[in-house]
């Protein structure tokens, strides 16, 4: 793969999917930081006119757009390391469990941005979809994709370091060791991973700038 | 690949007849079976305890769900009639397409027919068939010359469904007036030898919308 950028945010669990298919796969790219949030650049808009959202990725100045799109293609260009199986079956369900991340991100987040009974509320749904993904998504297996990580496990990789963040700023905890034990221990094996390891925003400027957004979303929700 | 395969489906679903589109453009032999969605049955259950919903594909006893997921699994399982391009890159633009259809359109449409702010709502969903009518530009499908990937995802609005709703319901959303070009691909998708074949039955589709959306007497 010649000439890859990568458009991103550095807080963006979306993002961070992407950096870590390009880095466990050794693919060599550019990163370009936009600030998608509060001042999208033209280039943003002109890669991503229908979302106006990171992550792109931008190959021999072709935009794709939306991290599970992205996922797949890095797979089938470069399929060194893959994130999918083989076996059909098995790849229907690394993108049935990677569909349910995406379908219930909102529900996931939510908590982070409620306070009072909304927030208990939500508390509640997210450790529902926890729960599933605990008992049906994991089950005994090492990581999503088995023995080895796929690409459901970048899905869910957020769990790992922005969930305990956002659950301290929040004064919320979600996900408890003792009710998601297997989670818990998948998130160990997870961030053990050199690829993981080495690919992970700093935690203290994370606290810094979740604190700032619940702040700001908090607000806009009174106003 | 000689094999059993078995559809959880309901007859009015355009989620259940994607797969079912996608199975008869590959020639791909299979059980249906009707759901009744008041009252699902325990293998239902067996088959998607996560989501508890159809279509399910079960094929050789191993199910899968969501119709997306089921069309990617279709497509890598029986070559004949490719639903994806072959290029990478138009394959990412398919499944981005797609991901647009399910999350943003279908959500938008289905607004359309409920009660609540429903101009905000037409107007939403008239903005977004926009963007997927500049994507099919003047191609005859979005699968190009042929049916494909997209054209099966968007079956609510190229199939009966979303024209007859925003009939019953009184809204105008995909009109020639609006958008000529989604018009005309709908045209050719409901005539297309296969797909039409494979649509629910129209009359019994407009008393059920009847009910569900009709005014109120």
């Amino acid at each position: 793969m010649a000439e890859v950028t990568l458009l991103g945010l550095w807080p963006s669990p979306f993002v961070y999917r992407v950096i870590w298919a390009l880095k466990l796969k050794g693919v060599e790219y550019e990163y370009v930081e936009e600030d998608a949030v509060y001042n999208k650049s033209d280039r943003l808009l002109e890669y991503n006119p229908v979302h106006k959202k990171v992550p792109v990725l931008v190959h021999a100045g072709k935009p794709i757009a939306e991290s599970a799109v992205i996922l797949e293609y890095i797979e089938e260009t470069r399929p060194h390391n893959p994130l999918l199986a083989k076996d059909p079956h098995q790849r229907a369900l690394a993108r049935f469990w990677t569909k349910f991340g995406e379908d219930k991100s909102i529900a996931l987040f939510t908590f982070f941005i409620t306070e009072g009974e909304e927030q208990v509320k939500a508390t509640k749904e997210a450790q529902e979809y926890l729960r599933i993904l605990e008992e049906h998504g994991l089950g005994n297996k090492k990581f999503f994709g088995g023995d080895e990580i796929g690409m459901a496990d970048f899905e869910f990789g957020w769990l790992n370091l922005w969930l305990p963040v956002m659950e301290q700023i929040a004064g919320v905890k979600v996900m408890e060791a003792e009710s998601f034990p297997r989670l818990h221990a998948w998130i160990q094996r997870f961030k053990e991973l050199p690829t993981i390891k080495q690919n992970l925003p700093d935690h203290s400027a994370m606290l810094t700038y979740f604190k700032d957004r619940r702040a700001f979303f908090l607000a806009s929700a009174k106003s | 690949m000689g094999e059993e395969v078995k559809l959880f489906a309901v007859w009015g679903s355009p989620f259940s007849r994607r797969v079912e589109m996608a199975l008869k453009l590959k020639g791909v032999e299979y059980e249906y079976i009707e759901v009744d969605l008041q009252n699902k049955s325990d293998l239902l259950l067996k088959y998607n305890p996560v989501h508890k919903k159809i279509p399910v594909l079960v094929h050789n006893g191993k199910p899968i769900a969501e119709s997306v997921v089921i069309l990617e699994y279709i497509d890598e399982t029986w070559k004949g009639f490719p639903l994806l391009p072959k290029d990478p890159y138009q394959r990412a633009m398919a499944r981005f397409w797609a991901k647009f259809i399910e999350e943003k359109c279908m959500p938008a449409l289905f607004k359309c027919a409920g009660t609540e702010d429903r101009e905000k709502a037409v107007e939403e969903a008239c903005e977004l068939l926009k963007l997927l009518e500049n994507e099919l530009e003047d191609k005859k499908f979005f699968g190009g010359e042929n049916i494909g990937f997209v054209d099966i995802v968007a079956d609510f609005i190229g199939g009966y469904w979303l024209r007859d709703i925003q009939e019953i319901v009184g809204v105008k959303i995909l009109t020639r007036e609006n958008l000529p070009k989604l018009c005309e691909w709908s045209d050719e998708f409901v005539n297309h030898v296969v797909i039409k074949e494979n649509l629910p039955p129209r009359d019994k589709l407009i008393a059920y919308f009847r009910t569900r959306f009709g005014p109120k007497p």
